[in-house]
């Protein structure tokens, strides 16, 4: 009853005269529902409907009794004041309409169990899948999307997908002990390691094979390090037939490793006018809607967008925040020999660090910068140790038909 | 006329007929002394903070306590709460 008040709206309402008695009854005999009586110094005081309360008009000068409202209750007093607000009546409509827009839709994607598969992979093969955020939630297809996760990743043994408000939830479960695939394929005679580089060999540790160099030794590019062929003598000391293996081996080798790197002499450098535009940008989707008026005379411009969802998820279809153009002009300008200099040792260093994760320790570097038809160049020499070998199967000679494969 | 209501009434009361039926008699059900029903009344003669005075068709019945609030108020019953510290049929 309190409830359908609030929606109705009702007032307290304070009266006073001589025939309040009088007034309650015509009240009654008109079946208007008083509630909340309270007499207090001479006054009485009581609530009644909205709609009621314009009948009372009548009642209360026929009994002789003067009412006036104090409190006003309920949705109808609560409009008017919306109404007066016609910005912020449009904008909490607009709220509603995206929420009931955005319950629809696949605002978050969640993966639990994975450990040996990354979440970014599956979320790439889920996109593949032609699930993407944003797509309304009932066009989700989760049984194929539980097969096609067994079927593509082997190592997953169960996998669900179920949707949970606005997330999609997948839960997969991994076989603990994968199988390993055996990498050494039947039915062939194996593999030898050659060298692909020239330069002395530094350490060798054959692992499976036969070595053919040993350390100190001076190789050449194509020369054959360690043989994946065995070979097996008869009692008169020839060979009868070949062993084949796949040769497995740890060989360094000391080289010298030509460098060079080239920088150009000029560089473009961004200069800005100090012209610059500030705005409000709505982005659905990944579209980008703006005010680009300002800018339209901008040769060159650098905008940042600066994304105000404090509120949503990051994966929320719908954004706003502020954006901020500055205009620039480009400006050709010459290295000078320190900044070239930096540069170039920059990169080589880089360079250097990633030949080291690799393995490869370097010896001596001989290296130097100087402008080489019109451009700054680092050229030189490197003088390494690599592990430096090259992988082909093996050819089984024809007279040795019967060799026995692996 | 009273002779007869008083044989009806009588008649009403050896036949286990509802009495508040036959002869619009008002119901009063009191919860313990703050809480007062009262169904079938004519009209509120004097309603004050510590007294109040109603019209059913037989009787005036008399309330009296402190801080006495209405509660409903309709046609047909009303509800009353407060300290009741007495009900007297006048």
């Amino acid at each position: 009853m309190q409830a359908l008040m609030n929606v109705n709206g009702y007032v307290r309402m304070k009266l006073w005269g001589n025939g309040i008695e009088r007034f309650f009854n015509l009240c009654a005999h008109k079946e208007l529902y008083l509630w909340n009586l309270e007499s207090r110094n001479k006054y009485v005081y009581a609530n009644i409907s909205l709609k009621d309360f314009y009948k009372t008009k009548k009642l209360a000068r026929k009994a002789g009794v003067r009412a006036v409202v104090v409190e006003r209750h309920g949705l109808p007093f609560l409009f008017p004041k919306i109404k007066k607000r016609v910005t912020f009546g449009w904008c909490l409509l607009l709220f509603f309409v995206i929420v009931l827009i955005s319950s629809n839709m696949l605002l978050h994607i969640e993966f639990n169990g994975n450990y040996n598969i990354s979440d970014d992979v599956f979320l790439e093969f889920v996109k593949n899948q032609d699930i993407h955020y944003g797509m309304r939630i009932k066009n989700i297809p989760l049984e194929e999307l539980e097969k096609e996760i067994r079927k593509k990743f082997d190592v997953i043994t169960w996998a669900s997908a179920k949707i949970d408000g606005t997330v999609l939830r997948i839960e997969v479960k991994e076989n603990e002990k994968p199988e390993v695939k055996e990498e050494i394929i039947k039915n062939t005679y194996g593999s030898s390691l050659y060298a692909n580089v020239d330069g002395i060999v530094h350490s060798i540790y054959v692992r499976s094979g036969v070595p053919k160099v040993k350390n100190g030794d001076e190789i050449h590019k194509g020369d054959i390090l360690v043989d994946g062929l065995v070979p097996v003598l008869d009692q008169q000391q020839l060979i009868s037939k070949y062993q084949c293996y796949d040769a497995d081996a740890d060989i360094y080798v000391k080289t010298v490793v030509p460098v060079s790197l080239v920088l150009n002499s000029n560089y473009t450098m961004k200069s800005y006018t100090g012209r610059t535009a500030e705005g409000f940008y709505f982005s659905v989707n990944g579209k980008i809607y703006r005010n680009h008026f300002k800018e339209k005379k901008y040769p060159y411009k650098e905008i940042s967008f600066f994304p105000k969802n404090r509120f949503m998820n990051e994966d929320f279809p719908v954004s706003i925040g502020r954006f901020e153009t500055k205009e620039y002009m480009n400006i050709e300008k010459a290295y000078r020999k320190a900044e070239a200099e930096q540069i170039l040792t920059k990169e080589f260093d880089e360079n250097n660090a990633l030949l080291l994760q690799k393995g490869v320790q370097i010896l001596e570097k001989d290296v130097t910068i100087d402008i080489i038809m019109g451009k700054w160049t680092l050229k030189g020499e490197m003088t390494v140790i690599m592990p430096a070998f090259l992988r082909k199967p093996n050819e089984i000679p024809e007279v040795l038909n019967d060799s026995e494969g692996i | 006329m009273e002779k007869y209501t008083d044989g009806l009434r009588q008649m009403a009361l050896s036949s286990n007929l509802p009495l508040e039926a036959m002869f619009q008699d008002s119901i009063l059900t009191v919860v313990g002394h703050s809480e007062l029903w009262i169904e079938n009344y004519k009209a509120l003669l004097i309603y004050e903070e510590d007294n109040i005075l109603i019209q059913t068709k037989t009787h005036t019945i008399h309330i009296e306590g402190n801080k006495l609030l209405i509660s409903h108020y309709m046609r047909e019953h009303m509800m009353i709460r407060g300290n009741i510290s007495k009900v007297t049929y006048m």
